[in-house]
C-alpha cells in the first residue's frame, strides 16, 4: 500500500470539474482506483488547497501513486473516456549510453516538460511521486530512480557513462565538491542508497555536452542542474534502472503526469550502443500502447455476466483503454497505456470490466455447490481434550506465540543450551519481547498465574494449542496441552487426578516414572509415558521457578504434546512436508 | 391412632395450656417463655390441627387519651394548686399558672373542681386554702382511676364517665382472644425437628419425615463459583468453524513455519515484491531455509514468474531463484495453507482455515505481531466473480449479523479481480470484514487446475473486537484472569449486539 497527500481542490480540478468535490464523492471515485480516502480533509490552506491523505492499494500500479494519475483513473468513470494521447513532439535532446553502464545500471529513459507554472505546491507534488514510486515501484531506487533537471541549465547531448570512485562534483544541498566515496560516507543519500552501487569499482553518472553533472544516478543530483525552483519552467525527467520495463512504465506515466499538469511535453532520443542487441535507439516515452486479446466470452464466463462487445467496449474506454473490435466479434483488441505492467493476462482485462460494471451493480449469485464441511481431525481431537479440561473446571488461557528468552528460559530454570536446541529465534523480532517462538505452554501459563496474584486462588488453568519445537533441525508446529493448578492446597496429586482423568475418558492408557526436570521440586516429578514413548512430564513446580515469576503459592501442573499420542492423531506440521 | 406432627413449640404450647381453663396469649407466653410471634403461628397450627379452640370476646374498655397520660405523670392540675397552696398563704389567680406550672386549660379545671368541693375560696383574685389538706386527698380516686387504666384494669362505669368528661380517658372496643385446650382421643402428638440441612442418614433413615426445614433466606449471596471455562476468543474461533461447517467448508491446517514458496512464489508474489522485504516478514536464525518440494508444479511455478509458462501470462521476466523461495519465515497470511491445499483439491470443494499469522507491526491498539486469519477457497469450475460476491454476502450477513453488504475494488497480487468486503453494523458503522478474489491462472495453472478458484478472507479479530467491544487488540490474548473468569460466556459470532 502507498499513502499520497492530494488537495481536493487540485484533484478535481485534474478531473474536469468545476467545484471542488465532498470528501464522500472523492472517495467514491477512488474506490476505482483501487483507493480510498484515509484522512480527514485539513484546509483549505492560503494557496486554497484542503490536503487529505490517499491510501493507494495496488503495488503494481505506480501511474496511481500521484494526483495526476488517480485523477486520469477516476475521470474515466466520468467525462474522459478511451486511452489518453501518447504522441509527443520531438525534442532535439538526446543522451548516449556508455556500454560500461551495462553491468551497473543498464537503462536509461528521459523526457522534456516545457511551460511549466511551478510553485511550491507543485513541486511538492512532483517530489512526492518520485519519491513514491523510488521507494515502492523502484524498491528502494535499486529498480529504478527518478532524476528531475532545470532545462536550462543542461546541454544536449547527455552522457549517460561510468566514472572512477575519485571522481567529484558538487552534490545537491552541498556547497564543495565530493567524491564518489565522500558522498557515499557523508552525504545523508549516499549513506542511504550508497550500498546500491557499493560493489562497482566505477558507478554511473550523467554528464552534459558541457561536461557539467546532472547526477549520480540512482543516489544524488548534482547541486546546480539537479535543483528545481519555482523559478524553473522547463525540465528533464530522466529514469535509470535495471529493468527495462520498469523503466519504461515510470518514463510514461512521468510523461503523462506533465501532459495533464499542462506541460508541453516532448521526446528524448536514447542511443544505446550495439552491446545493447535489440535496443538501438530508443525514443521515450514510448508513442505506442501496448496490446493484449481477449475473448469476449471468456470475460462473461469467468464474472458470471453477459456483456455485448460494444457493452464491454464502453467498460473498457471509462477504464482508459482503447478497444478495436475485430471482424469475428468474439475476441476484442485492448490497447492499454505502457505505464499499465501490472495487466499480464486477460483475466486483468476481465477485472478492469468489472470494475467499470461497478461491483455493487453485479447482482451476487449464489454458486450451487453441494460439499459436506468438516473440522480438521485434529481440531476435532484437540476440542475433546479442551472439553475435559474445562470439564475438570480449568479456565482456559490464550497466549502468544511469540515470547521472550525470560519466560521459556530463565524463569523456567532452562539454560542456552535450551533455547538453541529447541527454541526457534527471530532473525528480525520487533521488540525483545517477542524474540522466540514459545516451545511449550507452561512457562506461559506460569507467567500467567503470577501476573494475577490479585485474582482470588486458586487458580485452574489450562491451555491446548499449536507450539513450535526443532527436531532434528526441523521446525516442527506441534499441538500441545498443559494445565497449572496454584494454590494452597495443590500438590502432584491434584494434577495428577486431572491428568487420570483426561486419560481415562480418552481411553489412554499411561504410567508415570519418576523423572528428573529442573521445573519440577526433587522427587515430585515424574515423566508420562504413552506406549513407553515420553509425551510429556508432571508434578510440582520448583521454588525457585515460583519466586522468579513472583508466585507465592504452590504449583502444580503438566504438559503433555498430544501429537506424540498416536490414539488422538492429532497433526504435526514441518514446513518441508507435503 | 392419628397422628399430628408438631414442632416442638407447638407442642410445649400444647401441653402448657391447663386443661378445661381459657387463657389469653398473653398466659401463653408466660407459661411458656416464648416470644409472642412464636405463640402466634404456633397456634395457628395448633388450631389447624385442632388441638385448641379459640374463642374471641369483645368487651368496652378505657384507654388513656395523651392527656391522660401526662396527668398520670405529672398529677392532677387541682392537685398541683393545693400541693403549691399548702406551701403559701394566698396566690393571686393570674400567677398560679405560671407558678404552679399548670397550663391554662386545666388551670380552670382544677379551680372548679376545688371550688365544688369547696375547699378553696377566692378573695380579690386570690386564692386561699380553706383546710389544711395535702394534695392526695384531692380527687385521690381520679388517679387510682388512672393508674387502673393504664394497667389494662377495669374500672367502674361512674369513674370512667368522669374520666371521659375530664378528657383522660377514650372509650375502646377490645377484642380478646381466649384459647381453650382440646383432647382429642386417639390422637398421637409427635415432635417434628426442624432442621437447616439434609443429610444422608435423614434420607435412608425416613427421619426426613419427622423434620421440618428451616427456611432458607433466598435473598442471601452465595460464595462466587469460578466453573471451567473455555477462553472467549477461541470459543469465538469455534463458533466460526460450526458456521463455515452449515456452508459445507472443510477444514485445512498448517505449520507455523512456511517457506517462502508456499506462501508468495505459489502465489504469484514475484521475488522482488514489496511484501517480501525482511521488513514486513519475519525470519527465522536457525534453520533459515527449508527444502522445496522435488515435484513438477515448483518447477511450473518457476517458469510462470519467469515467462507466463502456459497460463496465458505474460510473467515478470525475471529469473527466479529457488533459494528465496526455499527460505523460512514465520506464517504472515493464510492464503499459505490454501496454497498447499491446491495440489489436492478435486471439485466441487470448498476449504477454511483459521490460521495463527505473524508480521512485524509497530505493537500498538490495533496492530499486534500475531493475529488470527480466517480464509479459505471455493473450488469449482462453475465459479464465477458474481459467485464471489455472493459468497461474500453470505459472510456478512450470516456469520456477522451485518446488512448492507457492498463491495470496493481491492488489490491482492493473487487474484484477479479483487474485492474488498465491508457491511454495516448496527451500533459502529460501515465496517471492513474481509477481502476476496479469483485466484490468478498463473496461480492456480502449475498445480493442474484450470478452473476458477475464489479464495476469501475475514478479519476475525476485527469481528471478535467487535463483539466484545474490545478496544485494543492485545486484550485478544488477555493476561487478566478476573476478565477472563467474568466475561459473559457468548451465544454465537453475530455481532449484532
Amino acid at each position: 500500500m502507498v499513502t499520497i497527500d492530494i488537495s481536493i481542490e487540485d484533484f478535481s480540478k485534474l478531473m474536469g470539474l468545476k467545484k471542488p468535490l465532498s470528501v464522500e464523492k472523492l472517495d467514491h471515485y477512488m474506490s476505482f482506483a483501487k483507493a480510498e480516502v484515509d484522512s480527514d480533509p485539513e484546509g483549505p490552506d492560503e494557496n486554497g488547497h484542503t490536503k487529505v491523505s490517499i491510501d493507494i492499494k495496488t503495488a503494481s500500479r505506480p501511474d496511481l501513486w500521484s494526483a495526476e494519475g488517480l485523477a486520469r483513473e477516476a475521470s474515466g468513470m466520468v467525462n474522459k473516456t478511451g486511452l489518453p494521447n501518447l504522441v509527443f513532439p520531438k525534442s532535439e535532446f538526446a543522451i548516449n549510453v556508455d556500454p560500461a553502464v551495462k553491468e551497473i545500471r543498464p537503462y536509461i529513459a528521459a523526457v522534456i516538460a516545457k511551460g511549466l507554472k511551478l510553485d511550491d505546491f507543485l513541486i511538492k507534488q512532483l517530489i512526492q511521486v518520485q519519491d513514491k514510486v523510488d521507494f515502492s515501484f523502484g524498491r528502494r531506487r535499486k529498480r529504478t530512480s527518478i532524476g528531475i533537471y532545470n532545462l536550462n541549465m543542461i546541454e544536449s547531448p547527455i552522457v549517460y557513462k561510468v566514472v572512477p570512485r575519485s571522481f567529484k562534483f558538487v552534490p545537491l544541498q552541498f556547497e564543495e565538491e565530493m567524491t564518489v566515496d565522500q558522498i557515499f560516507e557523508k552525504h545523508p543519500k549516499g549513506q542511504e542508497y550508497g550500498e546500491i552501487l557499493q560493489r562497482f569499482e566505477k558507478v554511473p553518472i550523467l554528464i552534459d555536452s558541457q561536461d557539467r553533472v546532472l547526477s549520480m544516478p540512482p543516489i544524488i543530483n548534482s547541486n546546480d542542474a539537479g535543483r528545481v525552483t519555482e523559478e524553473t519552467t522547463e525540465i528533464l525527467i530522466e529514469v535509470t534502472g535495471t529493468d527495462h520495463e520498469a523503466v519504461t512504465v515510470v518514463i510514461s506515466l512521468l510523461a503523462q503526469n506533465m501532459q495533464d499538469r499542462g506541460a508541453k511535453v516532448e521526446t528524448v532520443l536514447v542511443e544505446y550502443p550495439k552491446e545493447y542487441g535489440d535496443l538501438a535507439q530508443v525514443t521515450y516515452p514510448p508513442q505506442k500502447p501496448n496490446l493484449i486479446e481477449v475473448n469476449i466470452s471468456d470475460i462473461n464466463r469467468y464474472l458470471g455476466t453477459n456483456f455485448s462487445v460494444s457493452k464491454m467496449q464502453k467498460f473498457l474506454e471509462k477504464r482508459r483503454h482503447n478497444v478495436i473490435r475485430k471482424g469475428n466479434k468474439k475476441s476484442i483488441l485492448v490497447e492499454y497505456g505502457p505505464w499499465r505492467q501490472d495487466i499480464m493476462h486477460w483475466v486483468d482485462i476481465a477485472e478492469e470490466v468489472a470494475i467499470a460494471a461497478d461491483y455493487n451493480k453485479l447482482e451476487p449469485t449464489i454458486a450451487n455447490l453441494f460439499t459436506v464441511g468438516s473440522l480438521d481431525l485434529s481440531t476435532t481431537k484437540e476440542n475433546m481434550v479442551r472439553e475435559i479440561l474445562v470439564g475438570c473446571g480449568l479456565q482456559e488461557v490464550l497466549n502468544y506465540n511469540l515470547t521472550d528468552k525470560e519466560t521459556i528460559s530463565i524463569n523456567m530454570l532452562r539454560d542456552t543450551t535450551f533455547l538453541e536446541q529447541w527454541c526457534i529465534r527471530l532473525v528480525n523480532p520487533v521488540t525483545s519481547t517477542y524474540e522466540y517462538l514459545r516451545p511449550d505452554l507452561l512457562s506461559g501459563l506460569i507467567r500467567f498465574v503470577g501476573r494475577n496474584s490479585e485474582a482470588v486462588f486458586p487458580h485452574h488453568l489450562f491451555e491446548t494449542g499449536e507450539v513450535v519445537v526443532k527436531e532434528n533441525g526441523e521446525p516442527v508446529t506441534v499441538t500441545k496441552a498443559a494445565i497449572v493448578l496454584a494454590g494452597a492446597d495443590e500438590t502432584f496429586e491434584t494434577s495428577h487426578r486431572i491428568l487420570e482423568t483426561l486419560f481415562r475418558l480418552t481411553g489412554i492408557e499411561y504410567e508415570l516414572v519418576e523423572s528428573e526436570d529442573g521445573r519440577f521440586i526433587p522427587g515430585r516429578s515424574a515423566d508420562i509415558l504413552v506406549n513407553g514413548k515420553a509425551v510429556g512430564q508432571i508434578g510440582e513446580i520448583h521454588v525457585e521457578i515460583l519466586l522468579r515469576n513472583d508466585i507465592r503459592v504452590p504449583v502444580s501442573a503438566f504438559e503433555i504434546d498430544l501429537t506424540k499420542i498416536d490414539k488422538l492423531q492429532i497433526s504435526r506440521y514441518s514446513p518441508n512436508q507435503y | 391412632m392419628k397422628q399430628i406432627k408438631l414442632k416442638p413449640e407447638a407442642k410445649q404450647i400444647w401441653e402448657a395450656i391447663p386443661s378445661g381453663k381459657k387463657v389469653s396469649i398473653a398466659d401463653i407466653v408466660n407459661l411458656t417463655g416464648l416470644d409472642q410471634g412464636t405463640v402466634a403461628s404456633m397456634l395457628i397450627v395448633l388450631e389447624k390441627e385442632k388441638l385448641i379452640e379459640r374463642e374471641i370476646t369483645e368487651s368496652e374498655t378505657f384507654e388513656l387519651t395523651k392527656r391522660g397520660k401526662k396527668i398520670l405523670e405529672t398529677g392532677l392540675p387541682e392537685q398541683l394548686i393545693v400541693s403549691h397552696l399548702a406551701k403559701s398563704t394566698a396566690t393571686f389567680m393570674k400567677d398560679l399558672s405560671s407558678i404552679a406550672s399548670i397550663d391554662r386549660d386545666d388551670l380552670s379545671a382544677g379551680i372548679g373542681t376545688l371550688k365544688k368541693q369547696n375547699l378553696i375560696e377566692i378573695n380579690k383574685g386570690q386564692v386561699i386554702l380553706k383546710e389544711n389538706i395535702r394534695p392526695d386527698d384531692v380527687s385521690g380516686d381520679i388517679m387510682d382511676a388512672l393508674q387502673n387504666v393504664s394497667k389494662g384494669l377495669q374500672i367502674a362505669s361512674d369513674v370512667g364517665e368522669k374520666l371521659l368528661s375530664r378528657g383522660f380517658v377514650e372509650r375502646k372496643i377490645k377484642q380478646q382472644t381466649l384459647i381453650q385446650k382440646r383432647e382429642p382421643t386417639k390422637v398421637e402428638i409427635v415432635v417434628q425437628q426442624e432442621v437447616s440441612k439434609l443429610t444422608p442418614q435423614m434420607i435412608t433413615s425416613g427421619e426426613w419425615k419427622n423434620v421440618s426445614f428451616k427456611p432458607y433466606n433466598v435473598r442471601s449471596k452465595p460464595r462466587q463459583l469460578f466453573p471451567g471455562k473455555y477462553h472467549p476468543y477461541r470459543h469465538f474461533h469455534d463458533q466460526m468453524r460450526e458456521k463455515l461447517i452449515a456452508l459445507g467448508f472443510r477444514e485445512m491446517k498448517g505449520s507455523l513455519i512456511e517457506q517462502e514458496f508456499w506462501n508468495f512464489d505459489a502465489l504469484f508474489a514475484p521475488q522482488d515484491h514489496p511484501a517480501r522485504e525482511d521488513s514486513d516478514i519475519f525470519l527465522i536464525t536457525d534453520p533459515t531455509h527449508g527444502e522445496l518440494p522435488r515435484e513438477e508444479f515448483v518447477g511450473n511455478v518457476r517458469q510462470t514468474h519467469e515467462n507466463g509458462w502456459i497460463t496465458g501470462s505474460k510473467g515478470y521476466g525475471y529469473r527466479w531463484n529457488p533459494l528465496k523461495a526455499a527460505r523460512l519465515l514465520l506464517r504472515p497470511q493464510g492464503t499459505a495453507i490454501s496454497a498447499r491445499t491446491l495440489r489436492k483439491v478435486k471439485p466441487p470443494e470448498k476449504y477454511f482455515s483459521i490460521a495463527k499469522c505473524f508480521r512485524p507491526d509497530d505493537i500498538d491498539a490495533t496492530h499486534g505481531c500475531e493475529f488470527y486469519q480466517v480464509e479459505g477457497i471455493v473450488c469449482d469450475p462453475s465459479i464465477t466473480f458474481r459467485d464471489l460476491l455472493g459468497v461474500l454476502k453470505i459472510f456478512a450477513e450470516d456469520i456477522a449479523g451485518a446488512t448492507e453488504v457492498s463491495f470496493r475494488p481491492d488489490y491482492y497480487p493473487f487474484t484477479s479481480p479483487s474485492v474488498e468486503l465491508s457491511a454495516r453494523h448496527p451500533t459502529l458503522g460501515r465496517i471492513e470484514f474481509g477481502g476476496a478474489g479469483i485466484f490468478r491462472p498463473e496461480v492456480v495453472r502449475p498445480f493442474g487446475i484450470d478452473y476458477p478458484v475464489i479464495a476469501w478472507g475475514l478479519g476475525v479479530d476485527r469481528l471478535f473486537m467487535v463483539k466484545y467491544q474490545i478496544k485494543d487488540i492485545r486484550e485478544l490474548f488477555s493476561q487478566d484472569l478476573s476478565w477472563l473468569r467474568d466475561v459473559e460466556v457468548s451465544s454465537g459470532i453475530e455481532v449484532n449486539n
